[in-house]
């Protein structure tokens, strides 16, 4: 064998031992530095709180592992949450004085004997209530990085191309583009964070030192004695990079099934919204920075038909949803945003609005190929 | 012998017990010092900026409610919009009170006040669309 075709065949073997990332792994390349501040990240995510450490003293959960954990840390729970808003068209009302637009499920033992609340209660004013699952984390450090110039470039509010299909993007209370969140709402990973403390958790953070009110009251004397902040600025810096370094995990591999149903997948149309891979731009981490990624998302806000609507927020009407990246579908055992849907093919049925051509053309094919396209989703 | 032994050592721990908290103290003291102002002195007072979604405005009141906050963590600001301002006052070119809605996105530069958060600059933010 000449130089020349042992380089070539090292470089082919090279391209196939390409690094696979499983569930909760980080991305590849990341420095030792890096990496050592991914596992201390992992140890803030793990931890759980208590009244005493910060916890309430209302939340949803004692910590971020109690409902990103399934398979790893970073993935899925099965805790469904409430959220509560109000739309009197065109403005969407988060109801912040009446402690929205999310309402919390627990209450720490001194709120329970302040109050004899065992929850929050679900502000009066709300038009809608809306049931959220906890999605996974993978592979938000890679979103975080896509610019806003490509979410823009597959955006076509006025359907110029007459394929039925929208999208726009979703905007911050501040005018950004979001990116996080069912609702597009949330424009980057590092404010997702900073802002879960608090609303999930109870805990105050340096970049929201502020408690929420309990269904817009005060909270009563002497029932959360912690000083706030609650946790410090660089326990919240690593948590912040646990997360911004998991990396979007590889599909597994396509048996003959599963690559009919990637092509279909694409014939169909579902990757006209669930677009296969995004790129990120620059970054200071050079192992995120410039990087194809599996996302299967374009980030933007789609009519999903009444069906499906519930709450707004920020721009999105109660029927408005941010595309959801399709990543460790292998690991899922609810489906949508609400986890009411117990298969693929119920998920898939749901699409309206928007989808609705779509599902129409998912309906329409000879049961082989809609098992080819749901095995193509269980590998991702 | 040993009891004068044992007497001097506790001495000489008493006085760098002494010296070691002299020396822990002398930042808290010095620190006081300077945050004792001499009167009449003015101090400015710390500016704060928002931008957010306005929630509700009264133009009769002045009375701006803004919804800000960081992710899903949000919370209300209570902000006065002096009526002096945008009647024509001194920063009136920046306050367009009287114009708002809710909706609008803006940025508000504030000082607080015994009463609250007054408004020094309004600003609305064009958003994109889309």
């Amino acid at each position: 064998m000449t130089p020349q075709r042992v380089a070539v065949a090292s470089l082919l073997l090279l391209a196939g031992c390409a690094k696979v990332v499983k569930p909760g792994d980080p991305v590849p390349g990341l420095t030792r530095q890096q990496l050592e501040r991914f596992a201390r990240g992992k140890t803030v995510f793990d931890s759980t709180f208590t009244p005493a450490t910060g916890l309430g003293p209302l939340f949803n959960a004692t910590g971020c592992g109690e409902c990103h954990e399934d398979p790893a840390a970073g993935g899925r729970g099965d805790e469904i949450e409430l959220h509560a808003t109000a739309f009197h068209a065109p403005t969407c009302d988060p109801l912040v004085q009446e402690g929205g637009p999310v309402a919390q499920l627990h209450t720490t033992p001194a709120l329970k004997q302040a109050l004899g609340i065992d929850s929050e209660p679900v502000p009066p004013s709300a038009t809608a209530r809306a049931h959220r699952t906890s999605p996974v984390v993978f592979g938000r450090g890679l979103l975080d990085l896509v610019p806003d110039a490509e979410i823009l470039s597959y955006a076509d509010p006025d359907d110029r191309n007459h394929d039925g299909i929208r999208g726009r993007p979703g905007r911050s209370l501040d005018g950004r583009i979001g990116r996080f969140g069912r609702k597009a709402f949330v424009p980057t990973l590092r404010e997702f964070n900073a802002g879960a403390f608090p609303t999930e958790t109870g805990v105050t953070d340096p970049e929201q030192p502020t408690e929420e009110t309990i269904g817009g009251q005060p909270i009563p004397p002497g029932v959360d004695p912690v000083a706030d902040p609650e946790i410090t600025q660089n326990a919240l810096d690593l948590a912040d990079d646990f997360v911004r370094f998991l990396g979007a995990p590889t599909a597994a591999k396509l048996g003959k099934d599963g690559r009919r149903g990637r092509d279909l997948f694409s014939q169909i149309g579902c990757a006209s919204c669930h677009i296969p891979t995004l790129r990120t731009g620059p970054s200071p981490v050079p192992a995120l920075a410039h990087r194809e990624f599996p996302a299967y998302t374009d980030l933007l806000l789609h009519d999903m038909g009444p069906e499906l609507a519930d709450i707004c927020l920020g721009i999105a009407t109660p029927q408005d949803f941010r595309t959801e990246p399709l990543l460790d579908l292998r690991d899922a055992k609810t489906f949508l945003h609400d986890g009411q849907a117990a298969t693929l093919e119920q998920a898939i049925e749901r699409h309206g609005g928007e989808a609705a051509g779509v599902r129409a053309r998912f309906k329409a094919l000879p049961v082989a190929d809609r098992n080819a396209i749901v095995a193509f989703l269980k590998a991702l | 012998m040993v009891g004068r032994e044992y007497k001097e050592k506790r001495m000489h721990c008493t006085s760098r017990a002494v010296a070691l908290t002299a020396i822990l103290l002398l930042p808290v003291v010095t620190h006081a010092a300077v945050d004792r102002h001499p009167q009449g002195a003015v101090q400015p007072a710390p500016s704060y900026t928002y931008r957010g979604t306005v929630r509700a405005f009264s133009a009769k009141t002045g009375a701006l409610d803004l919804i800000t906050g960081v992710g899903m963590a949000l919370r209300l600001v209570h902000v006065t919009v002096a009526p002096a301002a945008h009647a024509g006052g001194g920063t009136a070119a920046h306050l367009a009170g009287p114009e708002f809605k809710a909706g609008d996105v803006v940025r508000v530069e504030c000082h607080r006040t015994a009463t609250g958060l007054v408004a020094d600059r309004v600003e609305r933010i064009e958003v994109p669309n889309p």
